[in-house]
């Protein structure tokens, strides 16, 4: 994987050595290339890189929508001061062992709206996500759909990782994708 | 890109608008919610679209007077925001948690009562 990108790098540095200029634009281009030719070589790393996009883009979506209907949840509770909201504190447990891949995942619950990740914990052996929430109707729905929205797209990067990786690293998650 | 395109007047507008109300909703959750977690749902959540709608802003108006490295600048901004707030969220909320006397929360369910007195 690193040295994938850092081949990626080095075309990117080349393309404007070649082109006689030193714009960012150039090593874009450059940059693009390589990836283009680092694809055609390795399938695996476009594919990685293609999906990191569509976790980024899917967690951002996430949090505009969760914002509004936090900002919607808020409003409602403000205006009428009857409404009673359901907090609560739900039990997620972990699948994912990869540390930098928990401490994304806690961090992507925390920046949606209406989640908050409280604490990690060990409970009969396994490792525990507390997450706090809001508005809470059943708590293993809530369970079920977490672990759907974002810890499964994130084993599904892991993996992809892995394949690029050839198989042979024991720790470290992606790099990339801090978001 | 220029700052005189009354497409970009329309658009710093609009966003700057919207980070506005969110700020203002973010301000009413903190003073009108029942608990800590739930206001600080309202603080930190809404203020990450709030903010962000607003350093965007901050970058489109000074990318469209001619300087574009501003714009990039208030992106990187927006990333290191977004990188660091979940952090101190989840440090305040466990604080919180833990230095909790009993009925300091509102909480329908509590899953993680029974790990109260460990450490």
């Amino acid at each position: 994987m690193l040295r994938l990108l850092a081949t990626n790098f080095l075309v990117a540095l080349l393309w404007p050595t070649l082109n006689g200029t030193y714009a960012p634009g150039v090593f874009a281009t450059g940059f693009v290339l390589g990836f283009i030719m680092l694809t055609i070589v390795e399938r695996s790393y476009g594919k990685l890189f293609f999906h990191l996009a569509f976790f980024f883009v899917y967690v951002l979506y996430a949090i505009l929508q969760s914002n509004l209907k936090l900002a919607l949840l808020v409003l409602r509770a403000v205006l009428n001061p009857k409404t009673t909201l359901r907090p609560g504190i739900v039990a997620v447990p972990l699948t994912i062992t990869n540390p930098f891949e928990r401490a994304l995942l806690a961090s992507v619950i925390t920046l949606t709206p209406g989640t908050l990740s409280v604490d990690l914990k060990q409970k009969d052996g396994a490792d525990v996500l507390y997450v706090h929430t809001v508005d809470l109707h059943d708590a293993d729905a809530f369970r079920t759909e977490l672990k759907e929205q974002f810890e499964d797209r994130i084993l599904y990067l892991h993996k992809l990782y892995m394949d690029v990786s050839g198989m042979n690293e024991t720790s470290g998650g992606p790099a990339e994708g801090v978001e | 890109m220029n700052i005189d395109s009354i497409l970009i007047n329309y658009l710093i507008l609009g966003l700057a608008t919207v980070g506005v109300i969110f700020m203002l909703i973010s301000a009413l959750g903190i003073l009108r919610l029942p608990d800590v977690f739930t206001r600080m749902h309202a603080a930190g959540k809404a203020a990450t679209l709030g903010v962000s709608c607003l350093l965007l802003v901050a970058g489109i108006y000074f990318g469209a007077l001619g300087d574009i490295s501003e714009f990039w600048r208030m992106v990187a901004l927006i990333g290191l925001f977004f990188a660091t707030a979940p952090i101190a969220t989840t440090t305040m909320a466990r604080a919180a948690y833990r230095t909790a006397k009993p009925g300091d929360f509102t909480l329908t369910l509590d899953e993680m009562e029974e790990t109260k007195g460990e450490k």
